[in-house]
Order: C-alpha cells, then sequence, then structure tokens
C-alpha cells in the first residue's frame, strides 16, 4: 500500500502545472518576411546542324563536299557596245569638175579617202548596207554618160560600176547601192589604209562638137555604211579608268573588332564574252586601305582572248584573281574600311602586228563577275564589342528583374563540332561616370573541335562552363545604364591553321539554371 | 490590414500547426472502468452487468493529430527583441523547422457521435453489446520534401528525388453499427470479438503510389506519378474531351430526398469490419492483452467517380533546336511542350465501385496491479493505414474506488511527441455513470493578443495528439466477483 501510494505520486510529479508558455502580441508581428529558395532547371537544350539552318542560295553555296562557300555574282558588270569604242568615220567627199576638152574622159583615176580616227588605219569593210550619193551637174550642151568604177569594192566578184546619164545643162543627184560588197580600202601599196580608189569615164552621146566651157562636176559623199566587219588597225592607246572609292560603311562594325580573322581563300573569277578582234590587256588596281594598313591587289594585268576571224566571232573565257596570283586574301582579310578601284585597258599593247584587228557591226564585250570566298578561314582571338542600352533596367519601376535573384548560375555544356571557340564578357557599365561597375567573364565558352590537315573536323570538343552571376553583379544590373558586350572567336589551336565551315557540322548544347530568388513578401 | 494579417496568421498557425495521420482512438481509456472501454478490445468486459448508451450524449470522441510544430515554435521571438516572427522571417530557422517535420507531415481529425448503445451480461460469463455509431473522419498527408521545395527551392534535391509520394488526403463518413461478444474461456483467458456493418455516407482519397520528380546533376527532371483518386459522394463530375475534369458539381442532386438519405444512411456503400481481442490474466495482479480493431473495409458504389493518373515524364530542357531550325516559333515550342507533358500522363476516370480499408489498430496491452486500486498499464498501438504504420506507446497509471471511480493518468509517447500527458475519470453515481478522457492535457499554452478588437485568445501550445471522449452512460449491476478472501488462519 505504501509503496504503491508513492509510486502514484511519482508519476503525478510528471504531471507539469499546465502554464502560458509564452505570449505572442500580434500588434509585434515582424512584417520583414522573404523567402529564399533555391532553384535548379534545366533550361535549354538542342542539337543544331549547319544544314538546318542553312538554306542554300545564289550567295551561299554548299559544293558537293559539302563546304560553304560565299558567292556573290554581278552578271554584265562590264559592258562595252562597239558605239563605246569605235566612232564611224565622217563622211567622205569628193567633188572635182572635169573640163572635158582636157581630160582623157575615159579614163580618170582618182582616191577618196576617209578619214577615222588617229591612230586608225581601216583596210576592210564588209556592208551589209550603205550606200554613196553622188551630184553630177552638166554644163554640156549635150546629154552625157558617166560611169564611175570602185575597183577595190567587190560587188559579188565585180567592181563595183556606177553608170549615170546626165541630160544637158542638168544636175543628176542619186545614190550608188554598196549592199553586200566588200570595200578593200588598202589597195594602195603606199597606204594601204584608208583609201578607196575610183574610175570614172565620161562619155558624151553622140558626137558633140565640144566648147572649151563645156565640163562635168561629179561630186561624191561616202558615209561609212552598215558594216559586218572592219578589219585593219584601231589604234594603240590605254583607256585609263577613272578611280572609285568604295566606301564599305564598316568603319563602326570593324571599329568594334580586334584581333585578326584571315579568309584564307576567296577569289574572283570574271567571266566574259569578247566579240573585239583587238588584242586587250586589263589591268586592275585594287587597294584595300583601313585605319592601320594600305594592302593593294597585286593582280598582274590580264590579257584578254578575242576572236581572230570573222569566221569565229565570239570569244569566251575567264580569268580569276586568287590567292595564287594576288594578294585577295589579305586585302578581304584586313576588313577594308575602304577599297580603291581603278585600272586600264590596253588596247594594241604590242602595237601593229601582223594579225589585223577586227571589230564587228555588233561586236561587244560583256564581262560577269563571281565573286567566291569559301568559308576557309582562321580567327585569332577576333573580338567584337558592342554597348547597348541596360535592357535590365525597369524604367518604370525602376531597378531589375535580377533584383528577385541573390544568385544565378549558367551551366552550359557544348558538344561542339565546329572549329570555333570564344568567350563572352558582360561589362556593367555606367557611361555617366565612365566606370565599368561590374563584369563577368565566361572564360572559355566554348571551345572549337579538333580539324585534319584540311581544316576539316575530325573530333568534336565537349566542355561544359558555368557562368556565375555574382549577388554584387545582380545587384549593379539595376544601376548601370548601359552594358557592354564582347564576344571573342578563335579557330582551333587559336587562329594558326585554317579550318573550313561544312554544311554537316553539328553542336550540341543543354543548359541549366541555378538560381537563388530573394522574394521580399515585407508588407 | 495589420488585423486582418494577424488573423490570417493566428489561422494558419493553429490549423496549419500539424498535418495528419488517419484518426486514432483514445489510448488512455484502455484501462478504464467504463463500457467504452471494449472499443479498443471486446474482450474487455464492461464492469455492469447492462449499460445504455443514450443517444449523442452518451458517447463523443472528437480528436486531433498532427506532427507539425508548436505554435510557440511557428510564431518565435525575435532575438533580441520582443517582435514576432514568423516562418518567411529571414531569421527563421526553417532548416529546425523541416527537421522536425520528419518525413511527412500530418493532420488528422476524427469525430464518432455513438446514435445508441447497449450491453448486457449473459450469465455473468458471456456479455454482449449493440452499438450504432456515426463516424467521420479527415486526413491531409504533406512530405516534408513538398515543405522543402516550396521554401528552399529544389537545387538540395539534385542527385536525388522529391518524394511526394506520401501527399494525400482522405475524408470518410459512415455509420458504423455493431454487435460484440465477449466470453471467458479459461479462467485467465477472455475473448472478445465485434461484428460491425458500416454503411458509407461519402468518402474521398487521394492515394498515391507514387510521386516523385527525380532532379539529376544534369538538372533535368524526372516526374514519376501513379495516383488515383477515389469519389464517393454528392459530386457530379464533367470532363473534357482529354479525359480531364472540367468542372465539378456538388450537391446537384442533393435536393433528391431519397439521394439524400442514401448518403445519410449509406444504403449503397457497404462495409464490414470485426474488432477481435482477447486478455490473458498471466497471474492474479498481472494481466496481459491484445486487440486488432477496425479491421475491415467499405466498398463504394454509390455515385463513385475514380480518376487514375500515370505519368512518367522527363524534362531535360526547353529543346530549341526546331525554333533555331525555323521549324517552328517559341511559342510552338512551348505548345508543344505543355501538350507532351498532358500527354505524358494516362488519365483513366470511370465510375467503378472501390473499396476503402479502415485504419486497422493493433493494441497490446499489460495491466499490473499490485494493489487492488492500483493498476500500472503499458499499452502500444499500432495504427495501419495506406501503407503507412503509426506507433503509439502509452504509460498509465489506474486508480480505482470500486465501482463508483476509476481515474486514470496516462503518458504517451506518439508522433514524434513525448510529452503528451493524459487523464480520465469516470465516474458512477448511481445508474449514471459520466466520463471524460484525455489523451494530451495541454500543459503549456500559447496566449495571443493584440490591440484589435482585444484579440486575446489561450491556446494550447501543441495540438499533436490531442483527443478527448466524453459522455453518460446508464449502468446497471455489477460483476458478481469470485470469493477471493482466504481463510484466516491462527497459529
Amino acid at each position: 500500500m505504501k509503496r504503491s501510494a508513492i509510486l502514484t505520486f511519482v508519476l503525478l510529479l510528471f504531471l507539469p502545472q499546465a502554464c502560458i508558455k509564452t505570449t505572442l502580441d500580434f500588434d509585434k508581428i515582424s512584417g520583414e518576411m522573404e523567402l529564399s529558395p533555391s532553384f535548379v532547371i534545366a533550361a535549354v537544350k538542342g542539337e543544331v546542324t549547319l544544314s538546318d539552318i542553312v538554306e542554300p542560295t545564289d550567295t551561299l553555296v554548299i559544293d558537293e563536299d559539302n563546304a560553304l562557300k560565299l558567292v556573290f555574282t554581278e552578271e554584265a558588270i562590264i559592258n562595252y557596245e562597239i558605239e563605246d569604242f569605235y566612232t564611224s568615220f565622217p563622211t567622205s567627199s569628193y567633188s572635182e569638175i572635169f573640163p572635158l576638152i582636157q581630160i582623157e574622159i575615159d579614163d580618170i583615176n582618182d582616191t577618196l579617202d576617209v578619214d577615222p580616227d588617229e591612230d586608225i588605219k581601216i583596210k576592210e569593210m564588209s556592208v551589209i548596207t550603205g550606200s554613196m550619193s553622188y551630184t553630177i551637174t552638166s554644163w554640156c550642151d549635150f546629154e552625157t554618160n558617166i560611169e564611175i568604177v570602185f575597183p577595190s569594192i567587190d560587188d559579188g566578184g565585180s567592181p563595183l560600176t556606177a553608170i549615170i546619164n546626165i541630160p544637158a545643162n542638168d544636175v543628176n543627184s542619186g545614190a550608188i547601192v554598196l549592199d553586200n560588197t566588200i570595200i578593200c580600202l588598202d589597195s594602195d601599196p603606199n597606204q594601204p589604209c584608208n583609201r578607196l580608189p575610183v574610175n570614172y569615164s565620161i562619155n558624151p552621146v553622140g558626137a558633140p562638137v565640144l566648147d572649151p566651157i563645156d565640163s562635168i562636176r561629179i561630186e561624191v559623199l561616202f558615209e561609212e555604211p552598215q558594216y559586218d566587219y572592219i578589219r585593219g588597225f584601231f589604234g594603240t592607246h590605254v583607256i585609263e579608268s577613272e578611280k572609285d572609292t568604295l566606301e564599305l560603311g564598316l568603319e563602326d562594325l570593324f571599329s568594334k573588332i580586334t584581333g585578326s580573322i584571315f579568309l584564307s581563300d576567296p577569289g574572283i573569277s570574271v567571266d566574259y564574252t569578247n566579240s573585239f578582234g583587238i588584242p586587250m590587256r586589263i589591268d586592275a588596281l585594287v587597294t584595300g586601305i583601313n585605319s592601320e594598313d594600305t594592302i593593294s591587289l597585286d593582280r598582274a594585268p590580264e590579257v584578254l582572248l578575242y576572236p581572230v576571224s570573222t569566221d569565229n566571232r565570239e570569244v569566251t573565257s575567264s580569268f580569276v584573281i586568287d590567292r595564287d596570283n594576288s594578294s585577295l586574301p589579305e586585302l578581304v582579310s584586313m576588313l577594308p574600311d575602304k577599297i580603291i578601284l581603278g585600272g586600264s585597258a590596253s588596247v594594241n599593247p604590242d602595237g601593229e602586228t601582223a594579225q589585223d584587228n577586227l571589230i564587228f557591226g555588233n561586236s561587244g564585250f560583256s564581262a560577269d563577275i563571281t565573286i567566291e570566298v569559301p568559308l576557309e578561314f582562321r580567327i585569332n582571338d577576333l573580338q567584337l564589342s558592342d554597348t547597348t542600352a541596360n535592357f535590365l533596367l525597369d524604367e518604370e519601376e525602376g531597378g531589375s528583374p535580377l533584383d528577385n535573384l541573390s544568385s544565378l548560375k549558367l551551366t552550359m555544356f557544348i558538344d561542339n563540332g565546329f572549329p570555333l571557340g570564344g568567350s563572352i564578357l558582360v561589362a556593367l557599365y555606367d557611361s555617366i561616370s565612365g566606370v565599368v561597375v561590374d563584369q563577368i567573364d565566361t572564360g572559355d565558352f566554348f571551345e572549337p573541335a579538333e580539324v585534319d590537315g584540311n581544316g576539316r573536323v575530325t573530333t568534336s570538343t565537349e566542355h561544359t562552363t558555368e557562368i556565375e552571376f555574382t549577388e554584387s553583379f545582380l545587384e549593379s544590373a539595376g544601376e548601370a545604364n548601359s552594358i557592354i558586350f564582347s564576344f571573342m572567336l578563335y579557330t582551333t589551336d587559336h587562329g594558326s591553321k585554317d579550318v573550313k565551315i561544312y554544311s554537316d557540322y553539328s553542336i550540341q548544347f543543354s543548359a541549366g539554371l541555378s538560381f537563388k530568388a530573394n522574394l521580399n513578401l515585407n508588407n | 490590414m495589420i488585423r486582418k494579417l494577424n488573423i490570417l496568421l493566428f489561422v494558419a498557425g493553429f490549423f496549419g500547426s500539424g498535418v495528419l495521420l488517419t484518426a486514432q482512438q483514445n489510448q488512455t481509456q484502455y484501462f478504464m472502468n467504463f463500457p467504452q472501454a471494449n472499443l479498443l478490445n471486446p474482450a474487455f468486459r464492461p464492469t455492469s452487468n447492462i449499460y445504455i448508451n443514450l443517444p449523442i450524449i452518451s458517447n463523443t470522441y472528437i480528436s486531433m493529430n498532427n506532427n507539425m510544430l508548436s505554435l510557440s515554435e511557428m510564431f518565435q521571438k525575435v532575438p533580441g527583441s520582443d517582435s514576432i516572427m514568423t516562418i518567411f522571417h529571414p531569421e527563421y530557422d526553417r532548416d529546425e523547422f523541416l527537421n522536425k517535420l520528419g518525413k511527412t507531415g500530418y493532420l488528422s481529425t476524427e469525430i464518432n457521435f455513438q446514435m445508441l448503445g447497449f450491453g448486457f451480461c449473459v450469465a455473468n460469463d458471456w456479455y454482449i453489446d449493440l452499438s450504432l455509431t456515426e463516424r467521420v473522419s479527415a486526413s491531409v498527408y504533406v512530405p516534408t520534401d513538398l515543405f522543402t521545395l516550396l521554401l528552399e527551392g529544389n537545387e538540395g534535391f539534385v542527385g536525388s528525388s522529391i518524394d511526394l509520394t506520401d501527399l494525400g488526403f482522405d475524408a470518410i463518413q459512415y455509420l458504423e453499427s455493431g454487435i460484440g461478444v465477449s466470453k471467458n474461456i479459461t479462467d485467465k483467458l477472455r475473448v472478445g470479438g465485434r461484428m460491425k456493418i458500416l454503411f458509407g455516407g461519402g468518402n474521398i482519397e487521394l492515394q498515391n503510389d507514387r510521386l516523385e520528380i527525380e532532379v539529376n546533376d544534369d538538372y533535368s527532371h524526372t516526374l514519376n506519378a501513379d495516383m488515383s483518386l477515389n469519389i464517393s459522394g454528392p459530386f457530379s463530375f464533367y470532363t473534357n474531351e482529354d479525359n480531364l475534369i472540367d468542372s465539378i458539381a456538388v450537391g446537384e442532386d442533393i435536393s433528391d430526398i431519397d439521394l439524400a438519405m442514401s448518403f445519410l444512411t449509406g444504403n449503397k456503400n457497404r462495409g464490414m469490419a470485426f474488432d477481435i481481442g482477447a486478455e490473458y490474466k498471466l497471474f492474479d495482479n498481472l494481466s496481459l492483452s491484445a486487440s486488432i480493431v477496425d479491421l475491415g473495409f467499405i466498398k463504394w458504389k454509390n455515385q463513385t467517380f475514380n480518376l487514375e493518373a500515370n505519368s512518367n515524364f522527363s524534362f531535360d530542357g526547353f529543346d530549341v533546336s526546331n525554333v533555331i531550325d525555323g521549324d517552328e516559333t517559341f511559342d510552338e515550342m512551348m505548345e508543344n511542350f505543355l501538350d507532351s507533358l498532358k500527354n505524358s500522363f494516362d488519365f483513366t476516370d470511370n465510375s467503378d465501385s472501390y473499396n476503402t480499408a479502415l485504419p486497422a489498430k493493433l493494441y497490446l496491452g499489460a495491466m499490473y496491479k499490485p494493489v487492488d486500486f492500483l493498476g500500472l498499464g503499458l499499452l502500444s498501438r499500432t495504427t495501419f493505414y495506406h501503407g503507412h504504420i503509426g506507433q503509439a506507446l502509452t504509460l498509465s497509471t489506474n486508480l480505482y474506488a470500486g465501482e463508483v471511480l476509476s481515474t486514470t493518468f496516462s503518458y504517451t509517447m506518439a508522433n514524434r511527441s513525448y510529452n503528451n500527458f493524459g487523464a480520465g475519470v469516470a465516474a458512477r453515481l448511481g445508474p449514471v455513470q459520466i466520463y471524460s478522457v484525455f489523451d494530451n492535457i495541454p500543459v503549456s499554452w500559447v496566449k495571443f493578443s493584440g490591440s484589435d478588437e482585444g484579440l486575446n485568445v489561450i491556446v494550447p501550445d501543441r495540438l499533436d495528439y490531442f483527443n478527448v471522449r466524453f459522455g453518460i452512460n446508464l449502468v446497471f449491476g455489477k460483476v458478481k466477483q469470485k470469493a477471493t478472501d482466504k481463510p484466516m488462519l491462527l497459529e
């Protein structure tokens, strides 16, 4: 009994007295409330093959090896017509009065001289259509027949002949048709060009008594006919083209770029069609200029092919300007601010030779230019920087959306099948004070793939990057008024070898975000 | 504004201080002398030969359980200040909060009203009881990982999983009619059993066989879900062409008296449950007892709706390949993603009947009576429900003053709570027996005060294991005690 009572008492001791443990005064409840959960999430992923995002166009061409190149084609960029090169010779005229009593009226030989531009020697002209006009005035009291013969004009196998009857004391005007004739102007051994011999015979009708005042005036006008071709020599001269400066307008862009890019194999192909049968040598003078350097194309003059006979009147050919015969890669890769274009065309640069020049009635010269820039290059720390307004600033609310984050980290995994690597630098910049408030440098954001000796990727490169936006950076994001982005690119082995871009290159990536929110719930 | 916030915080603190486990019976009453003790072990014979439970007033049971923090832990004082801080305050120790939650937070509540009860002794050996009880209970389970996710984010789960499998809830209302019988098998062994016919009124339960989000090292997430929602009640569900619930109407047909009555009486939702128990007197002053109660189920057939959702969905980032290719826009990509997420769920809905098991309890008890008026009890209770196992252990001191007075003081360890002191008293005044039993007498209280409209409320600091049973029984007669007096011998 006693033991039981003691036990009961002891147990009762364990029952504490009910009491008010604490008093919570809601008037003093703190309004300071915030949550700072940390979240991670796989943000984006993707696998992109270049051929998926690049559609072949006239400009971007994928060749049979899947290599990419940029192609710019300009048709008929050079176009000369015959009128641009050769001007018809002026009308040649011949006028002479023949007193009938003093001359051998049946054997009058003379010459009609044509007068083309200086240095032009016309030896032969094939006429499609044309004529020589004449006016014959008679001061005779009898009727007269006049025969005009052009011994060097082949009119269907015979010399061109015209017989003209003129009544007494009359004037007769007309035209001698030259259609389908071949006019030779080189029959004079002393001047085998530009001369057209003419023979006359004047025959009175009947047997009139000649008076000393009886005379005949023959006037002939020779206008250049519509010709099929002209053979001869068209002089030696140089046509200088006016220098033209091509302002690329890329100074602002290029001023934001440092480092070097070298396009290894650009090329310019000139495809031309030439129906001027005249030797011609083209000398292109192209110079690239930027703020630091001047580089000339250094391309040797190009001699154009030309037709040498009337049977083959048109020559089609081409020539290229590339790294083997010029400094084109260096010129393009210098990132010129402007390009000075100039040059000259030398006509008959070797003077008169045994090979006559030929021009045709429809002679012309047309050239298409094709610029090919294969995406084969090497880049060494090419850095492009640009400054933008701070898009993170909320102008209405103030601050930045990132204010609700106390940390932000981007984890990027890239399996890079491109021979390009790079890094990104993001700097918060206060343009008023000119101070970079804070910045983040990603380091090697993605690393270039390995390439073989031909610049083709052999092995992709896996790389994981963590970009941490620190709390101070996130806080500063709401203060700076500008953001400077600097992208740095480089090719495999930091630009020490050429790489080529193929359409089957691909890149696989995934990005995860981890961030710590800073949710202010204060009331 | 401040007043509204205060009220909001008060309500949130009061009810949010715990999350639930299924309803539990009062532990303290196990060794007491009143008829309701045999609800926990049908082998127990009431000390009266006859008892009658009157409607409503004879047996009312209210319980609330949770394993959440106490109010004084939920609302703490700011160090160095007399200000109060909530869990959202930056100086609040959330790690400690999460650690104290354990794996799953729960909140459960149960209310029982006995509509009718009757028990009587037959031949001083058999005891037969009849009862009709309305039982309502509800539980909500919230895995701690969900709190961690909301408060701390998912970064801490990288390389592991956010296990939300324990997320669930259930609510049930049913009418229980039982008939119990107990009998001495030997002088030392008494056994009893009770068969209960159950009439289900309404039920809703969300079960998760699996709800898990794996957070991988590459920050990809994999959702594995195998969930089912079963409902029986006055609800009408309308689904869209995707088999997803489009709208829910409550009580559309409740005006139908027959239907309303069918829910009240549960005449279509039938169930059955058994209680079995035994008591063995190892020695005259030491008895052992064991019982299993509420071993049964209800088959829900009336106006049921079942929805099953299975999903295995991996998210390793928005695939922007097609956006870069130009094959689709960003908006189309997002739309496709949402479609993929939706299509990853295999939704099945039907109106099939389904079964719900009752939360079966296993009681193991021992009573040592060093003297007739004092009993020292040890009771273990193990609860089995939806794959969860709950364990409670109670020590009790029981004082008996004949048939007139029975008092009990108990100490219970349950729900990772170790300061649950209970008490009970049953007093018999002629044919009237009044009793009241608590498993957890609040030993500390929290006073909420404020200037707004004279806010001045005192509430128990902890409500993690609270229950009370009280009522008035009509009892008649008593057990005939065998003569145990020994003859006095004079030396």
